[in-house]
């Protein structure tokens, strides 16, 4: 099993842009075609965005269903509740991309 | 010695933000100059603005090579928070009098960030923003949740806006009146262009008040992975704490409080976008 630290590939405990969240999945995809099981450590990071984890994460659940519902685990979040919902949200996303329509209803409220 | 006089109440609001652009517009027609940025009957101006104003300014020493000057002496009263929030001392070629140190704690101080500062960034919201003294109390669920969606607005600004300009910052605490006031610029290409590129096989989005609506309620029009929900998230947090939160993008200033959304016609407006939260208190 592999250990993948984020904060050593994006260099930064701030996981906050898109850019680092391609860098981490394209650090990944080796191990992916490789068939190598994972564990993203998230061990040292401290800020992480929805943008970086659609982009590392939930594309890796979206473009290697199989792979990475059996081969990715993921640590070092226990104190980081707000980066598990947004890490979970991404794999939510990737499995029903039609999920992100459903929870607009107090905000569409305000539009119509 | 050109000169622009900035006259009466400039407040975080339609007619606030004409003001400023006007100014700017004013002083486009010009180059290769001095410009005294006159202030002696300028009543009030919410200082959270600056961020719009030195993007102006930023723009126009830029861009037209002009140099402002302002008169130190009508820095007074209230007016000296500019000096206190290194909007002046930033702004000005007459730097000797100005000095950017708040005394009164209620600044968030002008600052610039490139589009991949993400340490700079984080630390200026983790640090100067959100533990400022006018948020102490909103809880710190709310923080963080606050901290991630301007994150996200940050990351949205580098892939989005196709700019090299900074992404402007500053805020300003009213104690009195128990709000705060936050305000985010960048010099990008706005809302319209993008959403109404990816929307025109579906959504069919041609005017930049739909435009914010959509990016509002969540879409998101990155190419390669979804999301990046930090509109959604900042308007979530005013539904469920009070407070405003305006978004000026094209022509149109946007506007949520109280359960309402509300569109302003903006004339003239210059490219970029420009977001504003008011955090409020009873």
């Amino acid at each position: 099993m592999k250990n993948i630290s984020v904060i050593e590939i994006i260099g930064t405990p701030n996981a906050i842009i898109q850019a680092f969240g391609i860098n981490v999945y394209n650090g990944i995809l080796p191990f992916v075609k490789n068939n190598i099981d994972i564990v993203i450590d998230f061990n040292g990071i401290s800020n992480v965005t929805s943008g970086f984890c659609n982009a590392s994460i939930g594309k890796l659940y979206s473009d290697f269903p199989n792979y990475a519902k059996s081969k990715i685990k993921i640590k070092g979040l226990s104190n980081n509740p707000i980066a598990i919902e947004k890490i979970q949200y991404s794999i939510d996303l990737a499995s029903n991309p039609e999920k992100s329509k459903l929870n607009n209803d107090i905000i569409s409220e305000l539009f119509n | 010695m050109n000169s622009y006089s900035l006259v009466g109440r400039i407040e975080t609001n339609k007619e606030g933000y004409q003001k400023l652009l006007n100014f700017y517009n004013y002083a486009n027609k010009h180059n290769n100059c001095w410009f005294n940025l006159d202030i002696t009957n300028l009543e009030w101006i919410d200082a959270n603005l600056s961020a719009n104003l030195f993007l102006f300014c930023h723009l126009l020493k830029k861009k037209n090579k002009i140099k402002f000057f302002i008169d130190y002496y009508t820095l007074k009263g209230y007016l000296e928070v500019l000096n206190r929030n290194g909007f002046a001392y930033f702004v000005v070629e007459n730097k000797e009098n100005f000095l950017q140190y708040d005394y009164k704690d209620t600044t968030i101080p002008l600052k610039a960030f490139k589009t991949d500062d993400v340490d700079g960034f984080s630390k200026y919201i983790e640090n100067t923003l959100l533990k400022h003294q006018g948020l102490d109390r909103v809880k710190y669920d709310d923080k963080d949740r606050l901290k991630s969606n301007y994150f996200e607005v940050f990351d949205n600004v580098g892939i989005h806006s196709n700019t090299e300009t900074p992404i402007f910052a500053c805020g300003q605490f009213f104690p009195n009146n128990k709000e705060l006031k936050f305000t985010l610029i960048d010099y990008g290409d706005g809302f319209l262009k993008k959403i109404a590129e990816y929307t025109s096989d579906t959504d069919k989005i041609k005017v930049a008040k739909r435009a914010i609506d959509w990016a509002v309620r969540g879409n998101s029009s990155k190419a390669s992975a979804k999301g990046g929900n930090g509109l959604k998230g900042i308007i979530q947090y005013c539904l469920r704490n009070g407070g405003s939160f305006h978004i000026i993008s094209d022509d149109c200033y946007w506007e949520y409080q109280n359960r309402s959304v509300n569109y302003h016609k903006i004339e003239n407006n210059i490219k970029g976008v420009t977001i504003n939260i008011i955090f409020k208190y009873l």
